[in-house]
């Protein structure tokens, strides 16, 4: 990855808000300036129910800290007019770079507790675990003591931003967003689901961005995430980060992949693009190790569903409906 | 049959009695101290389990824990200070406000023994 060199005044401006947006959020331990993946900037035209997604996916470092922190975010255009629009950016996830075994938890706001996530299809008995998975339940056992309980139960819920709700991040984030704490494939993906900044009461929060798109000046209300949700979710973050040595787990990718909710399959195990398409990637390391990294332009470009990206991957390998199997056996 | 007595090892002084099934090498129940808890077992790569008939951690009214092991059906059950290896336990540290994952109970921020 690298600095990403914007092809457009859209790329430009999108761009900009991100940095924006961290500058915001980290103010002056932000080191340098973020990189970027992007794939699909939005290709504007303005046709009756406008909608364009977009990835992002963004390297940041805070603070000399050694690790490489990426936000995934996803953007929409929604509610196109003539000479209007809104640009909503979402921060989806942070993807930490240590790993634990795969298992399901899912750490709520409010009252603290964990769940398994619902119709997961990884639900786990209560022998499985995994060091990892025992010290956040531990520091939810001891909520009214733990430092992590109560910087979890800090992060802003419903209040006068909405929620994004850009995607089904996790069932449950729809109606109670917190911190998510994913850890499964050899990779712990911690989400955080944040309030963006998204127009309320007709009254938009957002940074206004004019962006020039087929030859006229259009007024973009680009939102992003709400900067100090964010740098409040990444100090929690960092502060479970320090995992000693023996709790990290070989990098050993275990090939399971969630089951892309198709419409009418009701909810599915959809846990949204960021797991999707990390379960995706690792589903290739797995099959197709020579083959290069999936992109995100490949993701995106998906049709029908996630079989239709992973058959190709795996095409010399025989049947891949055992990766599809989200039942959990053992 | 399947009834152990036990003393902490760390105060000499508080008594539990754990019990283990009367027909298989299970553990049954613990009476005494403030908690019990499984130990995570490693089972493999990425695979841990907890299951108490691996042994479990009991915290003892004096604060410090301690291990149980060997739930037989006909003979009685082992304590000890120390945990086998491939296991450990999780414990929060009032003093640094973190829960932690060890092998030995010692707090790696402040090196306080529970």
């Amino acid at each position: 990855m690298n600095q990403y060199e914007p092809k457009d005044a859209l790329e430009a401006a999108t761009l900009g808000a991100y940095n924006q947006m961290l500058k915001e959020a980290f103010g002056e331990s932000l080191e340098g300036p973020a990189e970027y993946e992007l794939v699909n900037l939005p290709r504007v035209t303005l046709t009756k129910g406008i909608s364009i997604h977009q990835w992002v996916l963004q390297k940041f470092r805070v603070g000399g800290i050694n690790t490489d922190l990426y936000a995934l975010h996803q953007g929409m255009t929604q509610g196109m007019r003539n000479d209007k629009g809104i640009y909503w950016l979402s921060h989806l996830g942070t993807i930490l770079d240590f790993s634990v075994p795969r298992g399901f938890v899912l750490v709520r706001g409010g009252n603290l507790e964990i769940t398994p996530l619902r119709n997961s299809g990884h639900q786990p008995g209560t022998s499985v675990s995994s060091p990892m998975l025992a010290q956040y339940i531990e520091e939810i056992r001891n909520a009214k003591f733990s430092k992590f309980a109560s910087l979890a139960n800090q992060l802003p819920r419903k209040n006068k931003y909405q929620m994004s709700g850009l995607n089904a991040l996790t069932l449950e984030s729809e109606v109670n967003p917190a911190l998510h704490v994913i850890p499964r494939h050899g990779k712990t993906i911690v989400t955080v689901n944040f309030l963006s900044y998204i127009p309320n009461n007709k009254k938009t929060k957002g940074y206004q961005i004019p962006i020039p798109i087929d030859g006229k000046d259009r007024k973009h209300e680009v939102g992003t995430t709400y900067p100090p949700n964010l740098a409040d979710a990444y100090h929690m973050i960092r502060s479970i980060q320090d995992i000693p040595e023996f709790m990290k787990t070989s990098n050993e990718v275990v090939a399971e992949v969630p089951q892309w909710s198709d419409k009418g399959k009701g909810q599915g195990a959809d846990m949204g693009g960021l797991s999707s398409f990390l379960a995706l990637e690792l589903a290739r390391q797995v099959y197709d190790p020579d083959r290069g990294p999936l992109t995100f332009a490949e993701y995106a470009a998906r049709q029908a569903s996630l079989n239709t990206v992973i058959q190709p991957l795996a095409n010399n390998y025989g049947d891949i409906a055992h990766i599809f199997d989200t039942k959990h056996k053992q | 049959m399947g009834d152990t007595e036990l003393v902490c090892p760390h105060c000499n002084s508080q008594k539990f009695k754990v019990s283990t099934d009367k027909n298989r090498d299970e553990f049954k129940k613990l009476k005494g101290g403030n908690y019990w808890k499984p130990l995570i077992t490693e089972k493999g790569d990425d695979n841990w389990v907890e299951d108490p008939n691996e042994g479990i951690a009991v915290q003892c009214k004096c604060g410090r824990h301690f291990f149980i092991y060997d739930f037989k059906a006909s003979t009685p059950a082992s304590s000890t200070t120390t945990m086998r290896e491939g296991q450990s336990v999780a414990a929060f540290c009032p003093k640094c406000q973190a829960a932690f994952v060890g092998s030995d109970l010692t707090c790696p921020t402040c090196s306080q023994q529970y």
